[in-house]
């Protein structure tokens, strides 16, 4: 006959088992790359002579770092996700509240099928949907470009100008439908009365989405430019796959691509490593900056 | 850490903070797994071969190649001994060099490699390659010496070389019939013919300046003689301005500057479409380019010919390589012995050549290579001409002293980006140079190396 486990102490292991699934896979995907990142970006590899002798991984301090941080082309990528993200994600979002607005009006047709048509470009993986939008780029294949010219517009989409841009269009793009169905998820769950509180009020469909609907999405709106902001500093795959079609795009055009560069085209992970937890941290504080933000113009309403 | 547990705009291939690393990770893990099952599966065969033969060597080859597959399979086929398993891995410098060298750090390396000539001493830099002097002794008279040179650093053999990359002229002859011209013996006649041709038609470009294609810049000065590489003691002495890099560099800079070579892009479909409707009427390039061409200029058989590779003084017998590759034993191979037997004979056997050159368009390192059969053949896209008469001098001119350095995937990003931005008119290729050559010195000595100018 076995002894009762003691009620406390069956009490104690039960939260505990149901939080292991998500403890483990936390610190097999999440804290031990990170942690390797972290011990990595402390170590740069010794040689001597020409190098013709294995090299020796020894400990560096944070002289990875200290060249991380005096690396100007690593600025200047920060520097142009910065410029890309004032300017790309103010639009896009404005473009999804729209959107979102419009679907959600009293008079839209078709919801269904113009909620799934403004998803859809979400669905499509980032590199496919760069590759499509390239061969509307390539000055000699695309039909646009001939277009343009035809009208005497001549165009260069991957020009040394144009090509920050073009990147931001295909994000855009794709992006624009997943921020929207946020933003018209948020709409959906304001209470119905509000509605009718406003109409006996005398507000039209205008005064209705200006002072009832945008103010309280807010919350979603705040949140999808969180999620925005980080996704601007981790600019990757758009200018990595459009990269072999133009000479305007760098290896170290953004701080991901430069980071890639260091660890994997200069095959020396010591620097990728601390150029990556540098970025993390960046991240990090500009999200909480843009949160702290938007708790402020939202009274501490965020979903966040 | 809030930021990173949520969900967020997932478009990012590479979203972790720990970027870099758990690429790393991720690459050692994927070589882990389909090696780990390879040896596993290998291990079962080589058990099976112990009952039936009495000991079968287990080796395995990662390359891109796609006509590597047959001649590996018709090894296996012919050599009950040996058991060659092939793996197809991403172009090296798209992601297979990066993948080898995980696979070295973790232990779990295959035997062979494919491997860039040019990428060969960065390798023996990070430690990952193993000298097979003692097996390679006997066959290195099958080979030419340019390129059992390229498998070689400083006086030690790291594996066979498969290919070499003797360079031609490849030119219109529609576009050239139509504006009188035969192909230019010297690179004066060239830039000659490139004026006449650009103030005839200015929408036609009479060639294409292959800039973001950095071993094509690097072909271009190899004709000189010089090179870019020298370890001198301890030292290694960079010079990408060196006399013979100056003159190819100011050449084409004038005919940036004239507009008369295209400078879009290399191996886009936009530049292919140039091969194919006329606009572009030359290319410099190398032997495996007729493969290249034939599959994306489908359109343009029979207008494409090829012609010797232009001179720099009149009745001069020197020419250019653009790339190339051998077969690299990394480090950690086991059965040396077993490896050099299998490369050498993927590199000279004739049954296994003549596949390579049909499949793959490949320019043999074996000197026996250039009689097969397969190299008498003329070729139906051009013309039925025998094209590989003339890589045949070509390979026999290019000049033997060209080194590689020990930061090369560095390199080719760096020529691509100044070279490729000087090229499209963005700043001057002189600067484009020294700048690479710069950033170079830096990138060795940030490897805790030794560089200097010079």
């Amino acid at each position: 006959m076995s002894a009762p486990i003691p009620r406390r102490k069956r009490r104690r292991s039960a939260p505990l088992m149901f939080l292991a699934p998500f403890g483990v896979l936390f610190a097999a995907m999440y804290a031990v790359p990170v942690g390797y990142a972290i011990v990595e970006s402390l170590h740069k590899m010794q040689r001597s002579g020409l190098g013709l002798t294995p090299p020796k991984r020894v400990y560096a301090g944070f002289e990875n770092y200290t060249k991380a941080l005096h690396d100007d082309a690593l600025w200047h990528g920060v520097g142009r996700v910065l410029l890309f993200g004032a300017i790309q994600v103010p639009v896009m979002l404005g473009l999804a509240l729209v959107l979102a607005l419009l679907l959600d009006a009293k008079s839209a047709r078709l919801k269904g099928f113009f909620r799934t048509a403004y998803f859809l470009p979400y669905a499509i993986p980032g590199v496919v949907a760069t590759i499509l939008w390239a061969f509307l780029y390539m000055p000699r294949s695309s039909p646009v470009v001939s277009m343009l010219d035809a009208v005497g517009l001549p165009s260069d989409f991957l020009g040394e100008d144009a090509v920050l841009w073009s990147i931001a269009n295909v994000v855009t793009w794709t992006w624009t439908g997943y921020n929207m169905l946020v933003i018209y998820s948020a709409l959906q769950a304001i209470p119905q009365e509000l509605y009718e509180a406003a109409e006996l009020d005398g507000c039209g469909p205008w005064r209705t989405a200006w002072r009832i609907k945008v103010p309280l999405v807010a919350p979603a709106i705040a949140l999808t430019t969180v999620f925005s902001v980080i996704g601007t500093l981790q600019l990757y795959t758009e200018p990595r796959v459009l990269r072999p079609l133009t000479s305007s795009l760098d290896a170290d055009y953004t701080p991901i691509m430069s980071a890639y560069h260091k660890a994997v085209e200069n095959n020396d992970y010591g620097q990728g490593a601390a150029v990556s937890v540098l970025l993390a941290l960046g991240t990090c504080v500009l999200s909480f900056a843009v949160l702290k933000i938007s708790a402020r113009l939202t009274n501490g309403r965020s979903s966040l | 850490m809030w930021a990173s547990t949520r969900p967020r705009r997932g478009r990012q291939t590479a979203r972790r903070a720990a970027v870099a690393v758990t690429l790393a990770a991720l690459t050692a893990l994927t070589a882990c797994g389909s090696d780990s099952g390879d040896n596993k599966d290998g291990a079962d065969k080589a058990a099976q071969g112990d009952k039936a033969s009495g000991g079968t060597a287990q080796l395995d080859f990662w390359g891109w190649n796609p006509a590597y597959e047959k001649a590996v399979s018709a090894f296996n086929a012919s050599h009950p001994d040996i058991r060659v398993a092939y793996n197809k891995v991403e172009p090296g410098s798209k992601g297979g060099y990066a993948k080898m060298l995980a696979a070295v750090k973790a232990n779990n390396a295959p035997c062979l490699a494919q491997m860039g000539y040019e990428t060969l001493p960065s390798f023996l830099v990070e430690g990952a390659l193993q000298d097979v002097d003692k097996e390679a002794a006997a066959i290195k008279a099958k080979y030419s010496a340019g390129a059992w040179s390229q498998m070689s650093v400083a006086g030690k053999t790291y594996g066979i070389p498969v290919d070499t990359g003797p360079v031609a002229m490849f030119y219109r002859t529609d576009v050239f019939a139509k504006h009188n011209l035969t192909p230019p013996k010297t690179w004066d006649e060239f830039a000659r013919q490139a004026d006449t041709v650009h103030t005839a038609d200015p929408s036609v470009a009479y060639s294409a300046f292959g800039g973001n294609d950095p071993w094509w810049y690097a072909g271009m000065a190899w004709q000189n003689g010089g090179s870019w590489f020298k370890p001198e003691g301890e030292t290694w002495k960079v010079s990408m301005t060196e006399p013979g890099t100056r003159k190819v560099t100011q050449y084409w800079q004038q005919l940036l500057d004239k507009k008369a070579v295209s400078s879009d892009p290399t191996f886009t479909p936009d530049w292919y479409k140039r091969f194919g409707d006329g606009s572009v009427a030359s290319y410099v390039g190398p032997v495996w380019f007729t493969a290249l061409l034939e599959e994306n200029a489908k359109d343009a058989a029979g207008k494409w010919a090829v012609a010797p590779m232009p001179q720099w003084d009149a009745g001069g017998k020197a020419t250019g390589n653009i790339g190339g590759s051998g077969t690299a034993v990394l480090k950690g191979c086991k059965n040396t012995k077993a490896a050099v037997a299998f490369a050498d004979w993927m590199s000279s056997d004739p049954a296994s050549l003549t596949t390579l050159v049909e499949d793959a368009g490949i320019y043999p390192a074996a000197t026996a290579g250039a009689s097969l059969d397969a190299m008498q053949q003329p070729s139906a896209y051009f013309g039925n001409a025998k094209i590989y008469d003339i890589f045949k001098d070509s390979a026999a001119q290019a000049p033997t002293g060209w080194q590689w350095g020990p930061t090369m995937t560095q390199v080719s990003a760096d020529l691509t980006d100044r070279v490729g931005k000087a090229g499209a008119g963005n700043g001057r290729l002189a600067d484009a140079l020294t700048g690479v050559q710069g950033t170079t010195i830096k990138a060795i000595q940030d490897k805790g190396l030794k560089a200097a100018a010079g």
